[in-house]
């Protein structure tokens, strides 16, 4: 089915900088940029059952944005059955985008923890706009909910052996399971990305059918 | 025997103000108040199993920051089987100080900053007794999937926890050492005089 929103789903976190950019930008997206067509994902709310949280995330792609390694934005997602239609991994796309977030604040939108969400804010909308752009060829299956407790407390870094990429930019991933983005489609995503940035494993294959780089075993 | 650390679990939400009043609660105590004494922990990496992030909840007793009704701080404990030493209930704190949470998600307007810092004098008071209090008790607690509660806002949190507010808004658990609320007039002053209120960060009206 065509795409009408977007659901944000911030990683969660609140000991590193890189989780109160994933908030800030979620704030930005929803609030600024792409008022009206951006739901908030409130992991926790999902956890608890809470209606409209569970739902947001069956019935609009959802934008992942992980804080640091671990990825509880992607995993908490892929816990419950869901892969996001992107994820943002922000320590990569920190470095790659020239920001260094060793000075951030984790307490204060402030400095360039304020400077770095707006930048990851303004890629977020670019990449909505081309979802839900009238006449996008993109389209999104809702996912079914699944219970699966019994792989909780696995963590891997960027998920590592559990879900595949396909990196479209450095710090920006698709599962490979999702469709390519229309900016994949067209040939106008990000650059070929041929460094390998933090734990990444670049496979150098082409992804199916868009621009990005298929990662095998990590983002 | 008292205990080497608290844990601190704010309630980790994101799409109402208050959690971002949790969340700085959470920061003035660890930053502020209590450093290298208290270890924060945030709900989702419990449940994917970031390896710290699993030791702090079971190593040492849990404060849980619920910030509104649907208690997701409580739930996601009790969904990895983990027991909160203590707990605090925003909306009871709020209606107690009369600090209000205000309206502005990426960080809390003044009434909110304050309700912040009312929230963290209550938890650091239970952490310093816990801290401190050679009478407290606490046996390490081990994680395990418990997820009747998962995806199910019809699951009874406060029933399973077994809660009981012991002053408005601070709540013990059912099965673990109760905790003294004794009221400290320098951490007050430290919270009004050294712990700055912003009106604007930085383009971001307070």
């Amino acid at each position: 089915m065509a795409v009408r929103r977007i659901c944000m789903h911030a990683c969660g976190g609140i000991t590193k900088v890189g989780a109160t950019v994933a908030r800030l930008a979620t704030y930005v997206v929803a609030e600024e940029l792409v008022p009206e067509k951006t739901l908030i994902s409130c992991a926790p709310a999902f956890l608890r059952g809470v209606e409209e949280d569970v739902l947001m995330v069956v019935k609009s792609p959802s934008i992942a944005l992980d804080g640091c390694e671990w990825s509880c934005g992607t995993n908490l997602l892929f816990l419950a059955g869901i892969a996001p239609a992107v994820r943002f991994l922000l320590p990569e796309y920190a470095e790659a985008q020239g920001y260094d977030l060793s000075g951030g604040s984790r307490r204060y939108p402030s400095g360039v923890t304020k400077d770095f969400s707006r930048r990851v804010a303004e890629r977020v909308a670019g990449i909505a706009a081309g979802m839900m752009e009238s006449g996008s060829p993109y389209r999104f299956e809702r996912p079914e909910l699944k219970k699966q407790p019994e792989k909780w407390f696995r963590s891997a870094p960027n998920m590592e052996g559990v879900m595949e990429f396909v990196r479209i930019e450095p710090g920006v991933y698709r599962p490979a399971t999702m469709p390519p983005l229309p900016e994949e489609s067209a040939g106008t995503a990000g650059d070929p990305a041929p460094a390998v940035q933090g734990s990444a494993r670049v496979a150098g294959e082409v992804g199916d059918g868009g621009a990005g780089e298929e990662v095998t075993d990590g983002g | 025997m008292a205990v080497e650390k608290v844990t601190v679990f704010p309630c980790g939400g994101i799409g109402d103000p208050v959690s971002s009043v949790t969340r700085l609660a959470g920061y003035i105590l660890a930053d502020d108040l209590l450093p290298g004494r208290v270890e924060l922990v945030s709900i989702p990496s419990v449940i994917t199993g970031v390896p710290d992030s699993l030791e702090l909840v079971q190593a040492y007793p849990v404060i849980a920051l619920d910030g509104c009704g649907h208690r997701c701080g409580s739930n996601a404990l009790n969904l990895v089987g983990i027991k909160p030493a203590a707990r605090l209930f925003t909306p009871r704190v709020r209606s107690e100080t009369k600090n209000a949470i205000g309206r502005r998600r990426p960080f809390p307007e003044v009434s909110g900053q304050r309700l912040a810092k009312d929230l963290a004098e209550r938890a650091a008071v239970i952490a310093r007794h816990m801290l401190e209090d050679v009478e407290y008790t606490f046996e390490r607690q081990a994680i395990s999937p418990s997820p009747d509660g998962l995806h199910d806002e019809s699951f009874d949190i406060e029933e399973a926890l077994g809660y009981e507010e012991m002053e408005a808004g601070c709540f013990h658990c059912s099965g673990m050492c109760a905790f003294k609320l004794e009221k400290d007039p320098e951490l007050r002053r430290r919270l009004e005089e050294e712990i700055k209120e912003y009106e604007e960060l930085e383009g971001f009206e307070c």
